[in-house]
């Protein structure tokens, strides 16, 4: 932005430096989109046909051919998996939109002893790499029979501390004032958390959502772990079980993968308004 | 009835007492303003008489019954916050009638008290609107009419009118004036500003450090301040203070200081013996002191004009007497300018004195 005001803004008195500039500027532009988005043309242009190779190939582009999109339905248990992905991924991001801001509230609202070393400790376990933690919680799911269930699956994401960090912060941007009006006028504390603060929080919350929701559509690792049965095979590791023994269908795995895009895609869609106004750093709650 | 009856209540913040030990009793119907500097826990006090906070000691007594572990929504109460504290996701409307429909209040009755209130503070045009489309004016007024509705034994006000701008400020305290006369409910206001304590309030308990310094309606705490703090922190500009010592002259006491002598009135006497020669603080008010041609045959202290401001129908002098500046407030009739020498004389009765050591008046003048 700047490097492209600043070339704006020498055009004026030296039009031919402004001009190389300006070639050097798009140049790099154009190289960032290709990193950017030619792995994903090539994905799609792979999906648009019948092919054991990777070749890089993109004549599919031109006469598409739809025929993987059915089969994914077909040869693949992909309905399922897709279900699967949608009851684990809704319901983790609801429950961390509720678990997070209310605990995110109580930590930037409540007053009581030992709230900051909590905090701190709630903080430290950000510092826990995941692989670390996945055999004890191996170990715990199958303690509690809880292999290949949904719970399996979204217990464990439940715990995430960035996302009490965030909200708290979020939280702590809504004047204490609100609260002490919505006292007086007769509000309990969670009534204030439901009436006043999620209201004024739904930028925050968006982003939150957003993000929970996109980790969870993307989760591998635990999952492969957790289910090995059909019934709760989420999408991505549904997708690591494409490849055969002797030879992968590409554009199968490819259609897959495309497919696994769109819900993706329409939640951004939805929520973008509100993503600008959470990355905003908080809302302007004076008139 | 709502008298509000404060008895020994201390609040700790951390190590820190923020209300040291106040006793104070506020009347049904009275217009209190708190008034102090920042830090001084006035708004401390207001949050514990709300609710808002819990006193680490003391008691609480509004319309005489025990409130201190009665949450604010019990205590009938209403509050106007500095910011307003509009909730900014609701409309006017919603915002005026909240507190209303939490306590389940009638439909009509809410209806009613809203068109009231909406006409009153000419509100009617905005009920559908958020509040950050209105002005600060406008966003003050729904938070009056948020509490007015309420229709409480108490108004709790801190700091309201400080984000207005100077012209609607004058307005508006004129308006809280009427609405405290026509509600006759007892309101309780906080405030840095000396002048809306002098205009509204029916009494003003000045603070410091904690502690009340002096409770009392606004003009005697004008007239006879307690102490040397309450003394220069009412009034503008502000009270001049002197080093000086009373001496005993016959029946009567004399200030003696640098450049000063001056007999005070018959009527002043020491509350408590003192010495000959008993260093104090002489105050005198700008208003109380006129200025003289600079004559050796005239009385007063010399001093040299260094700074001369016409306020209007005022004019403020700042003049050099040794090492002090003394403010004068003279009508504008008068022209001194600066670099003039002239004469300072003050007048008797309006001389303050307060114990060096202690602060403390040693006595009332004006009794």
């Amino acid at each position: 932005m700047s490097a492209a005001g600043a070339g704006v803004f020498q055009s004026a008195r030296n039009p031919r430096g402004a001009k190389t500039k300006h070639i050097a500027v798009y140049l790099a532009l154009v190289l960032a989109c290709l990193v950017t988005a030619g792995p994903i043309v090539l994905l799609f242009a792979t999906s648009l046909k019948q092919t054991y190779t990777r070749a890089i190939d993109f004549n599919s582009l031109i006469r598409p051919d739809f025929a993987n999109y059915r089969a994914i339905w077909t040869e693949l248990q992909f309905g399922q998996w897709l279900m699967n992905s949608l009851i684990v991924a809704i319901s983790v991001t609801v429950l961390i939109l509720f678990l997070d801001s209310l605990a995110g509230y109580v930590f930037a609202r409540m007053r009581f002893r030992g709230r900051d070393p909590l905090f701190a400790v709630l903080l430290a376990t950000l510092m826990v790499p995941l692989p670390v933690t996945l055999l004890p919680l191996f170990l715990f799911a199958n303690e509690l029979r809880l292999i290949n269930t949904f719970q399996a699956l979204i217990y464990p994401a439940l715990a995430y501390p960035m996302g009490v960090f965030m909200m708290r912060q979020f939280i702590q941007t809504i004047p204490d004032e609100l609260d002490d009006a919505a006292r007086i006028d007769g509000m309990s504390d969670f009534g204030i958390y439901v009436r006043v603060i999620l209201p004024l929080c739904v930028p925050g919350l968006a982003v939150l959502g957003l993000y929970t929701f996109m980790s969870q559509w993307g989760s591998l690792l635990w999952p492969l772990i957790v289910s090995t049965s059909e019934r709760t095979r989420t999408i991505p590791p549904g997708l690591a079980t494409i490849p055969g023994q002797f030879a992968t269908n590409w554009g199968l795995t490819a259609a897959a993968t495309v497919s696994s895009l769109f819900p993706m895609l329409l939640v951004f869609v939805v929520f973008q308004r509100f993503l600008r106004q959470g990355f905003g750093g908080g809302r302007s709650t004076k008139g | 009835m709502a008298d509000i009856a404060i008895h020994r209540l201390v609040k700790m913040f951390g190590a820190e007492p923020a209300v040291n030990d106040i006793s104070l009793h506020v009347a049904d119907r009275e217009f209190l303003v708190l008034l102090g500097p920042s830090g001084c826990g006035k708004s401390t006090l207001l949050r514990l008489i709300a609710g808002l906070e819990t006193p680490t000691s003391g008691e609480l007594f509004i319309g005489g019954s025990l409130m201190n572990l009665v949450p604010p929504k019990e205590r009938d109460i209403a509050m106007v916050f500095q910011n307003y504290a509009l909730y900014p996701h609701m409309t006017v409307n919603k915002n005026i009638t909240l507190g209303l429909r939490l306590r389940r209040t009638p439909p009509t009755t809410i209806k009613s008290r809203l068109g009231r209130a909406a006409e009153w503070l000419e509100l009617a045009e905005l009920l559908n609107r958020a509040p950050r489309q209105l002005s600060g004016g406008q966003q003050q007024r729904v938070a009056l009419g948020r509490a007015v509705v309420r229709e409480p034994k108490v108004f709790l006000m801190d700091e309201p009118l400080s984000n207005l701008d100077a012209r609607l400020r004058v307005n508006m305290r004129a308006e809280l004036v009427k609405l405290h006369r026509r509600l006759g409910t007892t309101i309780v206001y906080v405030t840095h500003d000396q002048i809306e304590a002098m205009t509204m309030a029916t009494r003003v308990a000045v603070m410091r450090s904690g502690i009340i310094q002096q409770y009392a309606p606004p003009l005697d705490i004008y007239r006879r301040p307690v102490n040397k703090y309450v003394a220069t922190f009412v009034g503008t500009p502000e009270m001049n203070m002197l080093p000086a010592v009373v001496r005993r002259n016959g029946e009567t006491w004399d200030v003696v200081g640098a450049g000063i002598q001056l007999s005070l009135p018959q009527t002043w006497q020491p509350s408590e013996a003192i010495g000959t020669d008993h260093e104090v603080w002489v105050g005198v008010r700008p208003e109380e002191i006129s200025i003289l041609p600079n004559d050796d045959e005239m009385p007063g202290l010399p001093a040299l004009i260094d700074v001369v401001s016409p306020i209007g129908g005022t004019t403020l002098v700042y003049a050099l007497a040794g090492h002090a500046t003394i403010v004068a407030e003279v009508p504008s009739g008068l022209s001194p300018a600066a670099g003039d020498r002239i004469r300072l004389a003050f007048n008797p009765t309006g001389v303050h004195v307060f114990d060096r050591q202690s602060e403390l008046a040693i006595c009332g003048c004006r009794a």
